[in-house]
């Protein structure tokens, strides 16, 4: 009797082992299987947002690229509708047909006012040419063309703008060049309109196969954070303009503080011998 | 009665591997393409073979008849994984494994002289294969680049494979220690769920069907912006 209990006992011990084993494995494939669905759905939706997001500020580039090409084209059209064109219908009045029948001083006189009027116009082409691409960049290269807009800065007085380019034997590709021009117009741009700097200071070196150039000035900046956020604002045109004119190029921003806390600093970075985004040379 | 019900259920274990090995025939154009789904036919038909032997086989020339399913469940099984699994040290860890389990399973039955239910190497089989099809499930997991896991056929596969497997390996385990009687009671268990498996194994092939037909879209497909 006494073994037969026994052997019940532990019957019961090996079938409970059984019944929660199995009950147990069971559970854990189940839970581990609904565990890895729930998690990578949430992985993927979470991924799916970020693309989201990326696209986002995508959009926001590029409908800021256009903007601004519409805003340099109106001011293009502005500048010859009220600037040239009022030049020239005045130097059409000066030579009119009555010129025929005037006095010999007073055809003289007409003549030499139209001559001056039509020499204004020719500079004013030329300046509107000159801000569309720079003469400087085109012939001499991005150093002779930033050293230029220092002085031009430095000359009216008001800042104190340098620049010092240590290796730049080897130019980058003319597209390149232009890119970096644009971005240090637009920063110098945002230095002169909103930091009240009292210097501006620009080096250039390389570092392997990366282009640098750092921007040091003494006014109120920004840091990466303020241009990320900027960057993703509906505000911030300039700003989304570098960004876009940088992914062209792969390259890189980073606004900071200097270590002495004292100045903030740009830094691009463009890798020299990479090829544009092909979208950038059939815009360009 | 217990021992109708046992029957009928050992014997719709049997025919349930008739289930993938039908619906693979039956769709064998689109089915006989894959290498994965090709093994899985043979399986089916192998282990259609072995289960039904009972029927046709005396007691005695049964005696390895467990080891031999055990050794074509883990070929089987290791192959199937090691055909979805990418990490290639993986890949060559599998097949090392199965020379060694097939080595392991040749010693238990000649060296030995096992015969039978063999706990060993049912329960090696279990952890190995459950270790591996882990490894896949987390390799799926972290694969978030086209679409959901579900939507592939190889996971509800590696499911089946796992229920079946995990559910079952404790029942395999006790199987050498308990009594015939009890283990006779806890054997439906493991019909059940080889039932299962086989379900699973209908499911994949099912969705690998549909798929053919009409091929998912990515998880969370969009209109990329026309720039």
């Amino acid at each position: 009797m006494h073994n037969l209990l026994l052997q019940v006992k532990t019957f019961s011990g090996v079938s409970s082992a059984m019944f929660l084993g199995t009950l147990g494995m069971l559970v854990l494939v189940i839970g581990l299987v609904i565990f890895i669905i729930v998690h990578q759905r949430r992985v993927m939706r979470y991924q799916f947002q970020l693309q989201q997001m990326e696209q986002e500020q995508q959009r926001l580039l590029i409908k800021a690229s256009v903007r601004l090409q519409e805003e340099e084209r109106q001011r293009i059209a502005a500048d010859l509708h009220d600037d040239a064109g009022p030049l020239l219908a005045t130097a059409r009045l000066y030579l009119n047909e009555n010129l025929v029948n005037m006095d010999k001083a007073s055809q003289l006189q007409s003549i030499f006012q139209a001559r001056q009027i039509l020499d204004d116009t020719i500079q004013l082409v030329r300046n509107i040419s000159h801000s569309l691409m720079p003469p400087t960049l085109k012939n001499f290269g991005l150093e002779s063309a930033i050293n230029d807009l220092m002085q031009k800065i430095s000359g009216s007085g008001a800042i104190n703008a340098s620049s010092r380019f240590h290796e730049y034997r080897d130019r980058i590709k003319s597209e390149k060049e232009l890119i970096v021009f644009r971005i240090v117009q637009e920063l110098i741009n945002n230095i002169l309109k909103h930091s009240n700097a009292s210097f501006i200071h620009i080096t250039q070196n390389m570092s392997g196969n990366k282009f640098i150039l750092r921007l040091h000035h003494d006014g109120k900046g920004i840091e990466q954070s303020d241009f990320e956020r900027l960057n993703k604002s509906n505000i911030g045109l300039g700003l989304k303009n570098i960004s876009s004119r940088l992914r062209v190029a792969h390259g890189r921003i980073l606004f900071e503080k200097d270590a002495s806390q004292s100045y903030y600093k740009v830094t691009v970075e463009i890798p020299k011998d990479e090829e544009l985004e092909p979208s950038y040379m059939v815009n360009h | 009665m217990t021992k109708t019900i046992e029957s009928l259920f050992i014997f719709l274990g049997t025919l349930s591997d008739l289930l993938p090995l039908l619906l693979i025939l039956f769709y064998f154009k689109t089915c006989g393409k894959v290498i994965v789904l090709k093994a899985v036919a043979i399986s089916c038909v192998i282990f259609f073979l072995l289960n039904s032997s009972h029927y046709y086989l005396s007691a005695k020339s049964r005696d390895f008849i467990y080891p031999f399913f055990t050794v074509c469940e883990f070929i089987f099984f290791a192959f199937f994984l090691r055909f979805h699994i990418k990490n290639k040290t993986v890949q060559k860890l599998i097949l090392a494994s199965t020379a060694l389990f097939v080595l392991f399973a040749i010693s238990e039955v000649f060296i030995i002289k096992l015969s039978g239910l063999d706990s060993v190497l049912i329960g090696v089989e279990s952890i190995v294969i459950i270790i591996f099809s882990f490894y896949y499930l987390y390799e799926q997991m972290n694969d978030v680049s086209d679409q959901f896991i579900y939507n592939k056929f190889h996971f509800w596969i590696t499911v089946g494979i796992m229920i079946y497997l995990g559910g079952s390996f404790f029942i395999y385990i006790f199987a050498n220690q308990v009594d015939k009687n009890i283990l006779q009671q806890w054997w439906i268990i493991t019909v059940i769920l080889y039932i299962v498996k086989n379900i699973f194994f209908v499911i994949a092939i099912s969705m690998f069907i549909r798929q053919r037909k009409d091929p998912p879209r990515s998880a969370y497909h969009y209109s990329p912006y026309l720039n």
